[in-house]
């Protein structure tokens, strides 16, 4: 069923301070809510943790028209991902943005976790990150090389 | 004083005549014997020609003639030049003064007579002087001067004089006569003359002394201001001086200390510096690391996406592969063409039919996502990008690792130069350095305001001194003038106690003078005189005037006969001649001439008293010296001499000879 662009995207009404709260970490600093929900959206992704929004957020977390085309292509790559490699989801962009909130709702407190708990253990976040980003990049190298 | 003799050349009728005149203390009367007009006048003219160039007594006779003897002057060829010469011996004390006067005449070739003013004298005549003192002979140069040492000009008629005359002192007038000849005779005209230049002196003093107007006070006044303020301003000074000095001290305690300060000034740099290159580096890492987070938050998605990019870039690759993209023709399009009922080659597609069933199989064979095919070829491209990033992270993030490793070990070494900057800083106390050296501006400041106020306040110092000094100047000049005026003031009072004293001494003396004249007249005119019984007083009063007093005390001076009058100015004469002092020798022309046969003889016996002492020449009448005054005279007489009087045509001439001859 095709459908068109949402102008917004929500998150969980209860979880709308916990993105206000990560805004200010350094890691997000002269960034917008988008990055945090798109990291929260791979994150879910990765851990296979996709959460219906049980109440969204009334003002939404963000316009859709804020994200740039590798973002979008992002969430449109997970989507169909998550639908089996089935293109045809592309064509529903309510449900791609959907799959994409459910993950952000589900990576969230990921991220939360990794960032305020993490980092208190063992150091800056962008650190922590840079390493795990270090390692996967080395792993995918690994795989392709295979 | 005596006259030796009188020696005369052609001078009036004397052709060459030499007349000695030697008398003794017993004898010191000479008689010349002469009748009227004979010469015994010009005798007396002869004295007074020689001594003073005048001949006071010249006979109505002689008056317009010249003084050259007129057989002399006939004698004289035209154009020749004769002298007329008269020569006195005068013995005073123990010199002898040789007196001689000489005119030069000069007959023109006309005949007329010319005096030549050959000599020494106003009137062209030549005198001249001698002096004998003992064997040495003197000339002198200013022979007048000697002249009025030796008998004054002024007092001369009181010595040579003209008995027929002597009356006149009793006419008109007669007070100043007396008063004039007491003065001339107490020699008071040198005390008149020291009077006069006196009150000259003193007005002239008393001229200079009113220019000279002191101002000592204003002066004075205005210095003791000018040193008030002078004292004030160098107080100031002083206080400035002072507080300049405290200033300088205190800066060169301070300079003193800081000196043994490390030089802070390139540490303090060197870590100004390195402050503002931890500031850089600050910000470089905060840029990098802001640089590093938006590339960590941006490859973040990509990386943990990796499945779903990868997946789905594998999908739609296959698919690209499998020709489905981009399709053939899209599903909408066939669509389209069937709400439209016609193909694009025109064809109706409308109702059922093999054109209609074509596209429906197509419309069947057709894929859904044919009609996304656009926009998966872009996201395969996107998707294609990323995994290049992907690729690309290790290799960009251990750039942006490496970059922030290097910029870390800048800021730890610039921190640790810091931290010792800061530790050599430490040592140093900066806050008592940065204390010092704001007290040491602030000196310097102050110390610069002195030094103008200083500046000014010496200036105005030197200023009021320069006036001062002008001031002392004026002062010194207004005490100089003061005592200039005060000299002058005592000069004005000592002139006027020399006035006071000359004319109390001038005073004194006429007063004097005229009580020792009053004395004498009075007595030889009564031992003179016959009427001793009728006239008891002779006074010269206060004015002067002679008063002769009867035996009833009236005043009988008018009652008196020329003889009486005669006798009385003789007594006079006698008296002034005896109070003068002078040792002049008395010569009398015609001294009996007025009086009366029988007082002559009185007269005769009394003169040798009279003039005691002196050396008398009488010139006489026939009728004068008459047998009876001869006998009473002759014990005074030491010779007796007699004009011969001869008169031609060619002229006249007198010839003295002895008496009786």
């Amino acid at each position: 069923m095709e459908s068109k662009e949402p102008d917004i995207i929500y998150c969980q009404k209860s979880d709308k301070n916990l993105y206000d709260a990560l805004a200010d970490e350094d890691i997000f600093k002269g960034l917008d809510l988008k990055h945090i929900f798109i990291m929260a959206m791979v994150l879910g992704f990765r851990e296979n943790k996709r959460e219906k929004i049980q109440q969204k957020e009334p003002g939404g977390l963000f316009r859709v028209s804020y994200l740039n085309d590798t973002e979008k292509a992002l969430i449109k790559s997970i989507a169909v991902s998550t639908e089996n490699g089935n293109l045809e989801v592309l064509l529903d962009k309510k449900k791609v943005y959907s799959i994409a909130e459910e993950y952000a709702n589900g990576g969230l407190r990921l991220l939360k976790n990794l960032i305020l708990i993490d980092t208190e253990k063992i150091g800056s976040f962008n650190k922590i990150l840079g390493g795990y980003l270090l390692e996967e990049v080395n792993k995918i190298s690994k795989n392709e090389s295979r | 004083m005596k006259i030796d003799y009188i020696k005369m050349k052609n001078y009036r009728q004397y052709r060459n005549q030499k007349i000695d005149f030697p008398v003794s203390s017993e004898k010191q009367f000479i008689v010349v014997v002469g009748g009227m007009g004979a010469g015994k006048t010009n005798l007396l003219n002869a004295l007074t020609w020689c001594f003073y160039g005048k001949e006071p007594h010249i006979g109505t006779r002689y008056q317009g003639l010249p003084i050259i003897n007129t057989s002399a002057l006939d004698e004289m060829k035209k154009g020749a030049i004769d002298t007329v010469e008269v020569e006195v011996q005068l013995s005073h004390e123990d010199r002898k003064y040789r007196i001689k006067r000489t005119l030069y005449i000069l007959k023109s070739p006309e005949g007329e007579i010319k005096v030549l003013s050959r000599g020494n004298q106003k009137d062209g005549s030549q005198l001249e002087i001698w002096a004998q003192i003992g064997k040495n002979v003197g000339y002198f140069r200013d022979p007048s001067r000697i002249i009025r040492k030796l008998i004054p000009e002024d007092i001369y008629q009181y010595f040579l004089f003209d008995g027929e005359r002597l009356n006149d002192y009793f006419r008109a007038e007669a007070g100043e006569k007396i008063k004039e000849a007491i003065f001339k005779i107490s020699q008071l005209e040198l005390l008149d003359r020291v009077i006069n230049h006196l009150e000259e002196v003193k007005r002239d003093l008393v001229r200079r002394s009113k220019k000279t107007t002191p101002d000592i006070q204003r002066i004075v006044e205005q210095m003791e201001i000018e040193k008030k303020s002078i004292e004030e301003k160098k107080k100031e000074l002083n206080q400035l001086l002072k507080h300049q000095k405290e200033g300088q001290q205190r800066m060169k305690e301070i300079h003193e200390k800081l000196r043994t300060i490390p030089d802070i000034k390139p540490l303090a740099e060197e870590r100004e510096k390195r402050g503002k290159k931890k500031e850089e580096l600050l910000n470089k890492l905060d840029e990098i690391k802001e640089s590093l987070n938006k590339y960590l938050v941006e490859m973040a998605p990509q990386i943990f996406g990796w499945r779903a990019i990868t997946q789905t870039w594998d999908i739609i690759d296959k698919a690209k592969e499998a020709g489905e993209i981009p399709p053939d023709i899209k599903k909408n399009f066939l669509k389209k063409l069937l709400d439209k009922g016609c193909c694009i080659c025109g064809t109706d597609i409308s109702r059922e039919g093999r054109a209609r069933r074509n596209v429906l199989n197509l419309l069947e064979e057709c894929n859904e996502i044919t009609n996304i095919s656009d926009e998966l070829i872009r996201l395969h491209i996107q998707l294609s990008n990323m995994m290049e990033n992907v690729k690309k992270f290790s290799e960009k993030y251990i750039g942006y690792e490496k970059e922030l490793n290097e910029l870390k070990k800048e800021f730890r070494e610039n921190d640790e130069k810091i931290e010792e900057i800061e530790g050599e800083l430490k040592k140093i106390d900066l806050e008592n350095i940065g204390r010092l050296e704001k007290e040491y501006e602030e000196y310097q400041l102050e110390i610069n305001k002195i030094s103008q106020t200083i500046g000014l306040t010496q200036g105005q110092i030197d200023s009021m001194e320069n006036k001062i000094r002008q001031l002392e100047e004026d002062l010194e000049k207004e005490l100089a003038n003061e005592k200039k005026l005060k000299s002058l003031n005592d000069q004005v009072t000592f002139c006027k106690a020399c006035l006071d004293i000359a004319s109390k001494i001038k005073n004194e003396i006429m007063e004097e003078t005229r009580n020792a004249v009053e004395e004498k007249t009075e007595k030889q005119f009564l031992e003179l005189g016959w009427k001793t019984k009728t006239y008891t007083d002779v006074k010269i009063d206060n004015n002067y005037n002679i008063s002769v007093k009867d035996q009833f005390g009236l005043e009988a001076l008018g009652t008196l006969s020329a003889g009486e009058r005669q006798l009385l100015a003789l007594s006079f004469i006698g008296a002034i001649n005896k109070v003068s002092g002078f040792e002049a020798p008395i010569v009398i022309d015609t001294p009996l001439g007025r009086v009366a046969e029988e007082p002559t003889k009185n007269v005769a016996e009394k003169l040798p008293m009279y003039f005691k002492g002196k050396q008398v020449i009488l010139l006489v009448t026939d009728k004068e010296y008459s047998p009876e005054v001869r006998s009473r005279l002759s014990k005074a007489v030491s010779r007796e001499y007699q004009i011969k009087f001869k008169e031609s045509e060619r002229g006249s001439i007198a010839e003295v000879v002895p008496y009786g001859e």
